[in-house]
């Protein structure tokens, strides 16, 4: 499992612990629970959603630019698109959900292609790492274009003995300086 | 027939293939523009050349280049340029176009550079934009490219600097920066130049797109009146509108203000729009500005105030504090007092400056810097960026709506019938200069009306109609 160990920048940023193959029974719960999160927001079933977060949840989404090779500074540690706990996630739920946010009514559709799942070992608690690559395809209204979004999320995952998961933490690294899509009233 | 026949020299009205001549879109008698504005290639193309390419625009701020050899690439208008901070500690803006064959010079979006070094045949140049050399210069020219260094300097856009914010104006006969400014300095430095060491901004602006022309959003600055329909949610929120039948607490009610340059400006009116209980009415400007701060500032800022203020500007940030400060065509500032965001319950300022490039008649891109002051202590800062955040920007759920409308409309003039409509600006209140008011410019002292709305297209019309 060793060979599996930590190798890229990515794997780097979660520390050195082992990477969990594909076919153990932990890997394939949260694999499931990233599917079934993600046909939550598809259904824009955000109340739903909201139960599968943390009350300590961290999620943002750091601002991306274009930098010279090995500059490894691509992500802006102050620079954000997104930076939520629990409150504000909740309030920004709240107003899609009970208010007329012109914004969000009518909805977009959007379907998450969520594809390259990654395990790590363990950090006690039932606590996981876990990386995936995100598609994102929007439509909006009658228009036959959509918009694209593609990401890497580092997410922290806690895996409880019911087999109930909760996310702690998503960082979303979107490819994109310039986002592809003209906004964030929606989740990634 | 090219553009530049189309437009003609500089002092010639710009006639559209139909015939129509621009400045026919914009009645200026019924105070009605057609919505045409919105849609046509020929009319974008003639405003790049008119408006984009000779106007001062906001590029970077100060504090995103703090030391020598620091850059930002950043778009002017539609041309990609480089913010550099120079040795001596001023700062140039270079097109990034190597003076060679064209090529873009520097293909990143930040970093630190001594030189920018074109990778297609090596011309080096300096951070002042000054042709340093060239690979086997003297076997390919001689000792030409020494003799002609002063014409191979990149293009260098004229600069200015207010609140910290870095503008550039490619057309070096253009008006300076001060001229450009005219009345609306004296509120721009009250908002922006308040302390001692004043703004910085927190990490790189955000880029998004929008699907809509440049100016539903530049017009847009001094629509006071959109507030209560439009962000409605915000209402609905509690964020905005704590009263749904007062007009002032949806900022509706206070100071606009417009200039012959076509700057716009709202000021809410912090008596109506905020509780001041237990202040007597005989309190000072400075007891009124301890008690209730301008946004992203504390009681403990607004003693450096008078350093670097006038009486008057401390009287219109305690009474009237600028909410939206837009200059002409692509810039603004925007100050909010205090609001939500989050079910804890968390209150705090949005402070943003924003810049937007038009991409296409029907496309433009719009850059969001957070703005907070040096001095602001930890919590101050932390709170201002994440209300900032959460109101502003890409996820701001402010001004999602707002891109509503301007989406909105540019969807309505897809269509012919559509197109010949028009945008209406009647409802006007007049110049009311309240009594002693030391700010210039035309002051309208209210409810938010149509009146510095139409300022903003009254000098759309004469840059486009001259």
């Amino acid at each position: 499992m060793n060979e599996l160990a930590a190798s890229t920048s990515t794997e780097a940023s979660f520390g050195s612990r082992a990477r969990i193959r594909a076919t153990d029974p932990r890997y394939m719960e949260i694999l499931d629970f990233l599917w079934e999160e993600a046909a939550m927001l598809d259904r824009d079933d955000l109340r739903c959603w909201q139960n599968l977060l943390d009350p300590a949840i961290h999620y943002y989404m750091p601002v991306c630019l274009t930098r010279k090779r090995g500059s490894n500074e691509s992500f802006e540690t102050e620079g954000m698109h997104y930076d939520e706990d629990f409150g504000s996630l909740s309030f920004r739920i709240r107003r899609f959900l009970e208010t007329q946010a012109w914004a969000a009514d009518p909805p977009s559709r959007a379907r998450r292609f969520v594809t390259g799942v990654r395990v790590w070992e363990e950090q006690g608690e039932g606590i996981y790492d876990v990386a995936s690559s995100l598609l994102l395809v929007r439509t909006m209204d009658d228009d036959f274009r959509t918009d694209l979004v593609t990401a890497e999320r580092q997410d922290r995952v806690r895996l409880s003995e019911t087999g109930a998961a909760r996310l702690l933490e998503r960082k979303i690294l979107c490819d994109q300086t310039t986002i592809g899509t003209h906004n964030l009233a929606i989740f990634l | 027939m090219t553009l530049r026949d189309r437009i003609g020299p500089a002092e010639a009205a710009p006639q559209l293939v139909d015939g129509t001549f621009v400045r026919d879109l914009i009645d200026l008698d019924a105070r009605e523009v057609s919505l045409r504005v919105h849609h046509d290639r020929e009319i974008f193309d003639i405003e790049m050349e008119r408006i984009f390419a000779k106007s001062w625009l906001p590029l970077a701020h100060e504090s995103e280049i703090p030391n020598p050899g620091d850059f930002v690439r950043r778009n002017a208008g539609q041309d990609s340029c480089l913010v550099v901070r120079r040795e001596d500690g001023s700062i140039a803006v270079l097109l990034n176009a190597c003076s060679h064959r064209g090529m873009t010079l520097c293909r990143e979006e930040k970093g630190n550079s001594q030189t920018f070094k074109c990778p297609y045949h090596g011309w080096a140049f300096g951070k002042d934009g000054r042709f340093l050399g060239a690979p086997f210069e003297k076997q390919m020219y001689g000792d030409e490219l020494r003799r002609a260094a002063d014409d191979l300097h990149l293009v260098v856009a004229k600069t200015a600097m207010l609140g910290g914010m870095i503008f550039a104006n490619w057309d070096q006969d253009a008006e300076d920066f001060e001229t450009y400014l005219g009345d609306f300095a004296w509120y721009l430095r009250a908002a922006l130049e308040r302390t001692n060491r004043g703004f910085e901004v927190i990490g790189p602006p955000q880029r998004q797109i929008m699907r809509a022309n440049w100016k539903l959003l530049a017009e847009q600055l001094a629509d006071g009146y959109h507030a209560r329909a439009l962000h409605q949610s915000a209402g609905d929120m509690g964020t905005l509108g704590h009263d749904a039948h007062d007009p002032a607490s949806w900022g509706m009610v206070g100071i606009n203000v417009s200039t012959p340059g076509g700057h716009t400006m709202r000021c809410i009116d912090t008596r109506l729009a905020y509780s001041f209980a237990g202040i007597g009415d005989t309190a000072s400007v400075a007891e009124r500005l301890a008690a209730v701060p301008p946004p992203g500032a504390n009681a403990d800022m607004v003693k450096q105030f008078s350093n670097n203020l006038s009486d008057g500007q401390m009287r219109l940030l305690a009474d009237t504090p600028p909410l939206v400060m837009g200059l002409f065509p692509g810039t603004d500032f925007f100050m909010l007092m205090s609001v939500g965001g989050s079910d804890d319950g968390s209150h705090g300022p949005v402070m943003v400056a924003r810049a937007w490039t038009p991409r296409s008649p029907e496309l433009f891109e719009m850059l969001t810097w957070t703005l907070v002051e040096r001095d602001a202590p930890p919590d101050l800062r932390e709170q201002t960026r994440l209300t900032t955040l959460r109101n502003f920007g890409i996820s701001g759920f402010i001004e999602q709506d707002d891109a509503e409308a301007w989406q909105g409309i540019q969807k309505a003039v897809q269509g012919p019938v559509a197109r010949r409509m028009t945008a209406k600006y009647q409802a006007k209140l007049g110049v009311t200069r309240p009594e002693g008011f030391e700010g210039g410019g035309d002051v309208y002292a209210g409810f938010s009306r149509d009146d510095a709305q139409w300022a903003w297209w009254k000098r759309y019309a004469q840059v486009m109609g001259a």
